[in-house]
């Protein structure tokens, strides 16, 4: 149970920091709107991801949150990451920076099923 | 019930034109799905991804069972048609575009919460038994 705990915090702080925070703070950068365009994205489409992914952050990190609405996040941000290797599949075909997506996916299943494991132990 | 059950449908059965037309005209790629998609700066290889998504998000809608996997289905579709509602919107579309995305935003919630009063129906007798609705 130790490990479980340990590694939702830990999976699940990474997603708030690269995922949650990291988009909102590199809205302005020129690199992030040229990789967005680059996959054929537009403009809008940067400030709309970060928002997104800001709430699902927050839902994710905060324990209080209600289980229905972390599923939702969970959801979320496991479709953003289908959807970016998808991206980056089609624009660049299949080489390394696809890891990068699957990083995120790995580490989002792990936040899931240790978040899941955490609280069906609580209810017994 | 039967009134939810009525309702369910309605607002269930709505969804299936709305956004099931779309989504395969998106799949084959047709000429007028690439134009909304370029007109709101969205790559066209998003398409065929996308209708694929919307299919099967309303096929597990209706499917019996799999409340969790119906979840992530109504999930999916909500974010979808909220993004679809903040990109007409960024573009500067007209109002009608606008507003419809909007209106299947409004049939998805109801359906959704007509979903869950169906699946946990308000007991009369609240005090003895637990209804608080889990997963």
């Amino acid at each position: 149970m130790k490990t479980t705990k340990i590694i939702f915090w830990a999976t699940t702080g990474l997603l708030f920091l690269t995922q949650g925070l990291l988009p909102v703070l590199t809205t302005n950068d020129p690199n992030t709107i040229e990789a967005m365009s680059y996959l054929g994205y537009p403009g809008y489409f940067v400030l709309m991801l970060a928002v997104y992914k800001l709430l699902g952050g927050f839902i994710l990190i905060i324990p209080q949150i209600p289980a229905r609405i972390k599923e939702w996040a969970y959801a979320g941000f496991a479709i953003d990451f289908v959807a970016a290797f998808i991206s980056l599949a089609v624009v660049d075909g299949f080489n390394g920076t696809l890891i990068i997506p699957i990083v995120a996916l790995v580490t989002l299943i792990l936040s899931y099923l240790s978040y899941h494991k955490m609280n069906s132990n609580k209810l017994k | 019930m039967k009134k939810l059950n009525i309702f369910y449908w309605i607002t269930t059965g709505l969804l299936f034109p709305a956004i099931g037309i779309g989504s395969v005209l998106d799949i084959i790629s047709s000429p007028d799905s690439v134009k909304v998609f370029t007109s709101l700066g969205y790559p066209a290889y998003l398409g065929p991804f996308l209708g694929v998504a919307h299919l099967l998000g309303l096929i597990v809608i209706v499917m019996p069972k799999f409340t969790r996997l119906k979840e992530w289905a109504y999930a999916g579709l909500v974010f979808d048609v909220m993004g679809a509602i903040y990109s007409n919107i960024a573009i500067g579309n007209s109002l009608v575009n606008i507003a419809i995305p909007s209106l299947v935003l409004l049939f998805l919630l109801s359906s959704y919460i007509i979903y869950h009063k169906k699946l946990h129906p308000l007991l009369q007798n609240n005090k003895t038994i637990n209804s608080k609705i889990n997963l």
